[in-house]
């Protein structure tokens, strides 16, 4: 199966680059980058062809592409791929404008081509056993999640908003909210934010509180603030306290490593010696094509998560709690 | 030497009787029980000291008297104490009136009765805390995590005044006031009987930094955390990382709770300095009605979480 990666704006793409690099039934063959640096950096490394012109890159025999664009110029790249008949990984958010996700659900659908949207959390082992505890009611219903995806400040095109459609809220709810229409098979019904910039000079926000209630009555906070500070060991975290009626689930999905004292450049470094989630994410999106089947998370499941963080900034705006409009997508054709 | 009588329940009285056991110079001198007088011999070596009423306790040498009981049943305790000259401790809430803990104060003021309240100004890391992030150490606050839990007191407890006002109160006092209160809050009655609560709250400060705190119910233990963030730093505890003394006995019947503690340390370091302060005569901060600030946050809370619309707070140095 030959694959091409769209732009490594997104830092996760070298990640994926690697796992397609070491998969036995994936090729690594093309690379497009606006970035032509980059690009070339990249083909150079990984051992393949790189493109300035993105119909040449369609040209080429590939059956499938991993986008990692900025955010904004998902729609344009996911577009073009499904015109070309090529299946696709699109990182998340799926799009910055809602308006935009359905456009591009619809073009995939029209072309039978695969949409799915990276959401790599969903493959980290203890996540997943997180899952199956939940759903076989170990700890009774569902009443309450305290989570938080908190991060360092990336900075590039991450604070630009042109570019990436919004701050710490539009990088890091998502992951959260994917997580928990997953595993408590449920929506959300209405939404509570406020949000702003505490931490840096940039022009996006970089903190906030999220308040949500889902359709079921379970009640959420989601912290999705930039707030690591420069000196944590890390680059972040993806925490739950799950509230049951029987019990509670703590889990920590990045807990699994060790700490490095790293005398020679002076600060601790947690080593993650845990399964690679992303390894996960890219061999589930190459089986999920190998055998023809609906991907595991779909252009729905990130327009889903996309409408909950528009919620977010309108609930910002207004100081008030909003309802969730979920929008229908087939009737939108 | 500084005599203490305690009026509460039997439970509620043991616990304290802990801590003021191990305080020197302190004369035990009388005990009221409120639910059941032969829950006496539970008490022990005090149980000698178990009076009536409190009127027999104003016989007796007082200096304070410890309300022991919960808290929708405080009020009239602390009335009926202060009114007799007696100082009083007393844990918050014991009134869902700001306006009753002002007239309380004033009206006692007269009398020379002081009531002390409980609260986290007197636990070591969160002194500590406050300390660092008033004198800029985190920079400027960013998002300031709080979470407070333990096992559900039983029907009848509120969950915002309960556990929330030490929170809340730690909050106005280390970060200024609040100007809107927004909160989720769930409850779930087990067949059984057992009682399962939870709330998220989340406040948004007159300086505009953001405090998020979580009030559990849903858990057998009790352990509290935070996680202070700044444009310079970050300050994290976690109560269950902070025990410096851990035991496992090996024999199935062997008991491995610890004599001594830790999480309970606050107490006695609040109880100590009540002490000091009767015996100097010198005021102790924080005041009684320190506590109105905390109250209100607790009491717009719970408006949000039934309303589901943020609650706005009026402007006033609660601090």
């Amino acid at each position: 199966m030959k694959i091409g990666m769209i732009s490594f704006a997104h830092m996760h793409a070298y990640s994926y680059a690697e796992h397609l690099k070491a998969h036995p039934d994936a090729d690594f063959v093309a690379v497009w980058d606006e970035d032509s640096s980059r690009g070339r950096d990249v083909a150079e490394k990984y051992q393949c062809h790189y493109f300035d012109n993105l119909d040449e890159f369609f040209s080429e025999d590939i059956d499938a592409v991993i986008i990692c664009s900025e955010n904004a110029k998902h729609k344009e790249h996911v577009l073009k791929a499904a015109s070309n008949q090529k299946h696709i990984l699109c990182e998340k958010p799926i799009a910055t404008e809602v308006a935009d996700a359905v456009e591009m659900i619809q073009a995939c659908e029209r072309n039978n081509v695969i949409l799915q949207v990276a959401y790599p959390v969903r493959f980290v082992p203890a996540i997943q056993q997180v899952k199956d505890m939940i759903q076989s009611g170990r700890i009774g219903e569902i009443l309450a999640v305290n989570a938080t995806n908190h991060g360092q400040m990336p900075g590039g095109w991450f604070v630009d908003k042109e570019l990436s459609g919004g701050g710490s809220a539009t990088d890091h709810i998502v992951h959260i909210m994917d997580l928990l229409r997953w595993i408590l098979k449920d929506e959300v019904k209405n939404v509570y934010a406020e949000f702003d910039t505490r931490f840096y000079n940039i022009d996006v926000e970089d903190c906030g509180v999220v308040l949500i209630e889902m359709d079921t009555g379970v009640v959420v906070s989601i912290d999705p603030s930039w707030s690591r500070p420069k000196t944590f060991p890390t680059w972040g975290d993806v925490t739950m306290e799950i509230v049951g009626s029987e019990g509670k689930i703590s889990v920590d999905a990045f807990k699994q490593h060790s700490l490095f004292y790293n005398d020679h450049e002076g600060k601790i470094q947690q080593q993650p010696w845990g399964e690679d989630m992303d390894k996960g994410l890219v061999e589930d999106f190459i089986e999920c094509i190998r055998l023809g089947r609906r991907p595991s998370i779909t252009g729905e499941d990130g327009l889903r998560t996309l409408e909950v963080v528009k919620a977010a900034y309108m609930s910002d705006q207004l100081k008030q709690a909003v309802n969730l409009e979920r929008v229908l997508v087939n009737a939108s054709k | 030497m500084v005599n203490v009588a305690l009026v509460g329940t039997s439970e509620l009285i043991r616990k304290q009787l802990k801590t003021w056991s191990r305080l020197k110079d302190v004369n035990v001198s009388g005990i009221v029980l409120t639910d059941n007088e032969q829950q006496s011999t539970s008490l022990h070596e005090y149980q000698e000291r178990v009076v009536n009423s409190i009127a027999d306790l104003l016989s007796l040498q007082l200096d304070i008297i410890d309300i022991c009981v919960p808290f929708n049943e405080r009020l009239p305790y602390v009335h009926d104490c202060l009114k007799e000259g007696i100082h009083v401790f007393c844990e918050v809430p014991f009134t869902e009136d700001e306006q009753e803990i002002l007239s309380i104060v004033k009206k006692y003021e007269e009398t020379g009765a002081i009531l002390y309240t409980g609260n986290t100004r007197f636990s070591p890391e969160y002194v500590d805390a406050n300390k660092h992030v008033t004198e800029g150490k985190i920079g400027k606050p960013g998002v300031i995590r709080l979470s407070s839990s333990a096992p559900h007191p039983g029907k009848g407890a509120d969950i915002f005044l309960e556990l929330g006002m030490p929170e809340f109160d730690w909050i106005i006092w280390t970060l200024g006031n609040v100007e809107r209160v927004m909160a989720k809050h769930v409850k779930k009655k087990h067949p059984n009987g057992r009682l399962v609560e939870y709330g998220l709250i989340t406040l948004r400060l007159e300086d505009q930094s953001f405090a998020h705190v979580e009030l559990s119910w849903a858990t057998n233990r009790t352990e509290s955390s935070f996680e202070l963030t700044g444009d310079k730093g970050m300050i994290t505890y976690y109560s269950k990382d902070s025990q410096p003394i851990s035991m496992e006995l090996l024999s199935n019947d062997a008991n491995d709770r610890l004599e001594e503690d830790y999480k309970d340390h606050w107490k006695l370091l609040q109880r100590e300095a009540v002490m000091k302060s009767i015996v100097s005569r010198k005021p102790l901060l924080p005041k009684a009605e320190m506590s109105i600030g905390a109250l209100q946050v607790a009491l717009a809370a719970k408006k949000a979480a039934m309303s589901n619309q943020p609650v706005l707070l009026g402007r006033g140095d609660l601090t």
